[in-house]
């Protein structure tokens, strides 16, 4: 059935005209023969015209037979929005006799859109054949990208606005009753679907980027931003941008938004933190960005910290981005965690893994080394009050550990397949983890053999990627108390390890497996074993370059005596053939175990590094 | 006062023909179109009468342009009819 919508006072100013039309045509006078041909133009212009007169005179007459039968208003009514507009609150409609003409995709989309923006979004979701018809008709429009970008295009940035907060009140009223829990479900699939076709429509480009990024940051309830950031998939900086201001907005001033009224379950925050949470590009932006009252609220008792913590470790995963994209937003939750300690309380476990993959970066000193890792700025702060109170929970100090013995182990490969092996370098490598060691030797909750089973771990993760590529599980104390953890922890050492090696040239066939602490080592014992090892890969790259000879290999580590007695014995015994490949590997390990020394008594300072930046 | 001679009724002819054309350029067949549009009514029995409007439209000018023609036609022959007197 096709539907002829009319204002009935134009309709009858059309009729007027058609009548005025008629008098015309009797009063010109087409009497000269050369007019002839004209005339039949025009007379047969006016009889075409003037034949919509009964026509106009039956729209009108409400006759029972007319084909123009009177039928109910409803703007609300979708299949009449390429006919009626929801705005044409005067007009009548009745049934058109003419078939209906094709409206063009463009047209239709346009019209959903003034359609949408006109009716009571609330009233669509309560009336369940009124929501099917909408949806129905949202998902053609949506499904295809032109009309999509049409459909948003006429719509605009604030009618998405009111109609994501009129949606979000029906989600926020979601378990006050069954029939409100079944329309929050539908209204929040109904934004969801908007949502999504509006991130997709953003993203390409087609709307004005400024404008709706405004809108949805300023102008709207930040509960219906959240609610529409969750579904949107916007690119990380608008997304982060967006959820900055939301975050700011719904925490100014209490008990003021749809949400805190409703005392929703799921309120702003936690559908930020869910929304970044998954996009971890976003968010070390948004993280970066929160002023101390923006953190005490994420790190705050109303959410869940367990989701706070997965998102500071996807902030944080090494696997994306670059160090320094991270340096920003770990710095500025740091300094924020430190001073604010009774805070970290439920995200502590997480935070060793959190800042494991940068202690490169956060401790290095500023000795003018050359080092391959730039110490980040601090901003005056001091890194061990930023890092010494975080290894009090022996999950933390496990993952520092875990990254640690990582960096080191990867890094000195590195550097010995890169034939960079000089002594500032290695000392500044050592006095890293000279200084982890200490911050966790000093927390004094990870006991040695702990520390043992971390490096054991590690071991067996570096021999795994050495051999067959394969990644194992660091299921080691501590760790194994969290599983999100673990799996960070564990995905994080891999990739450093397997970068390193990526970048480490030939690749040092080092026996890690062999050189992991023995259960009963000490933590000394567990530094000998290190330094062996390190100085056999030092010796496979050199035996693999041939360098250097085959009786220079370095002694294995002997746990009943400290291993600097071992290689001070082992380079005394040079003869003239290796004395000299035995002086530089001894060097080598002297130079690292001079920088672990140095960690371990000196702590690096807070300024930061302007010379090697 | 009307020109007694073969050129001065050619060129009346022609001066009667423009002014109809000029009346049919302010017809009411030129307004319908507008009249007729969305503003008045939305479907398809608005969209036939558009469809018509537009047609009815172009005819009428077509016959103004014709009615010109024939005047400029009429002119020149009283002008040839005024250079043989």
């Amino acid at each position: 059935v096709s539907y002829l919508g009319y204002d009935p006072g134009r309709v009858l100013a059309l009729r007027r005209r058609l009548g005025a039309l008629h008098d015309e045509a009797n009063a010109l006078r087409f009497g000269d023969p050369l007019a002839h041909d004209a005339a039949v133009a025009y007379r047969g212009a006016v009889t075409l015209m003037t034949g919509w007169l009964p026509v106009l005179a039956l729209i009108d007459a409400c006759g029972f037979a007319s084909p123009y039968r009177p039928i109910a208003i409803d703007p609300a009514d979708p299949r009449q929005l390429d006919v009626l507009h929801p705005a044409d609150a005067a007009w009548r409609t009745v049934t058109d006799p003419h078939a209906a003409l094709p409206v063009s995709s463009a047209d239709h989309a346009r019209h959903v859109a003034e359609f949408l923006a006109a009716i009571d979004i609330t009233a669509v979701v309560n009336d369940d054949a009124r929501r099917a018809d909408v949806v129905g008709v949202l998902n053609v429009v949506l499904g295809d990208g032109d009309e999509r970008n049409v459909f948003f295009l006429s719509l605009g940035a604030e009618a998405f606005s009111r109609i994501s907060e009129d949606l979000a009140h029906l989600v926020a009223g979601r378990r006050t009753s069954a029939e409100a829990t079944k329309r929050a479900d539908q209204a929040a699939a109904l934004l969801a679907a908007l949502a999504r076709a509006f991130g997709a429509a953003f993203t390409q480009g087609a709307l004005d980027q400024g404008r709706w990024r405004d809108v949805l940051a300023n102008e709207t309830e930040p509960y219906a931003t959240a609610l529409v950031l969750r579904s949107a998939t916007l690119a990380p900086d608008a997304l982060a941008g967006i959820a900055l201001t939301a975050w700011r907005r719904w925490n100014a001033r209490p008990l003021d938004d749809i949400d805190e009224r409703a005392a929703t379950p799921e309120q702003t925050p936690a559908l930020l933190v869910e929304a970044l949470r998954v996009e971890p590009l976003a968010a070390p932006g948004f993280l970066a960005e929160l002023d101390d009252d923006g953190l005490a609220l994420l790190f705050g008792p109303d959410l869940d910290q367990d989701r706070v913590g997965q998102l500071l470790l996807a902030s944080a995963d090494p696997r994306v981005g670059v160090p320094d994209g991270a340096e920003a937003s770990v710095v500025n939750v740091l300094r924020f965690l430190a001073a604010h300690q009774a805070f970290a309380g439920a995200v502590r476990d997480a935070l060793g893994a959190y800042v494991g993959p940068y202690l490169e970066n956060l401790l290095g000193d500023c000795d003018l080394s050359g080092y391959p890792a730039r110490r980040w700025e601090l901003h005056g702060a001091d890194p061990v009050a930023l890092l010494a109170w975080i290894p009090r929970s022996e999950t933390a100090a496990a993952a520092l550990e875990a990254y640690l013995d990582a960096i080191v182990t990867a890094r000195f490969r590195a550097l010995a397949a890169a034939g960079t092996f000089d002594g500032p370098t290695l000392h500044h490598l050592g006095a890293i983890a000279g200084a982890v060691d200490r911050l966790v030797g000093d927390a004094h909750v990870l006991a040695a053999e702990h520390q043992n089973e971390v490096w054991m771990g590690i071991g067996a993760t570096a021999a795994g990627l050495i051999s067959t590529a394969a990644i194992t599980t660091l299921d080691v104390a501590g760790l194994a108390a969290s599983k999100v953890i673990s799996l960070s922890v564990d995905a994080g050492v891999a990739w450093v390890l397997g970068r390193w090696r990526a970048a480490g040239g030939p690749g040092a066939p080092v026996p890690v497996g062999d050189a992991v602490a023995a259960e009963g080592d000490t933590v000394e014992q567990r530094r000998g074993r290190r330094e062996a090892a390190y100085l056999a890969a030092l010796f496979a790259v050199g035996r693999s370059t041939g360098a250097i000879p085959e009786s220079a290999a370095p002694p294995a580590f002997d746990p009943s005596e400290p291993y600097l007695v071992t290689r001070n014995r082992w380079l005394s015994a040079a003869g003239p053939a290796d004395a000299a490949a035995r002086q530089e590997l001894w060097q080598a390990a002297d130079d690292f175990d001079a920088g672990m020394s140095a960690g371990l008594n000196r702590f690096p300072g807070p300024n930061a590094c302007p010379a090697e930046r | 006062m009307s020109d007694p001679t073969e050129s001065g009724a050619l060129r009346a002819r022609a001066s009667a023909l423009r002014t109809l054309a000029g009346r049919l350029d302010h017809s009411l067949l030129t307004e319908l179109v507008r009249a007729g549009g969305d503003d008045t009514w939305r479907g398809p029995t608005a969209a036939a009468f558009q469809s018509d409007a537009r047609r009815a439209e172009r005819q009428c000018d077509d016959a103004a342009a014709l009615l010109r023609a024939a005047a400029r036609s009429l002119e020149a022959q009283a002008e040839a009819a005024s250079r043989r007197q």
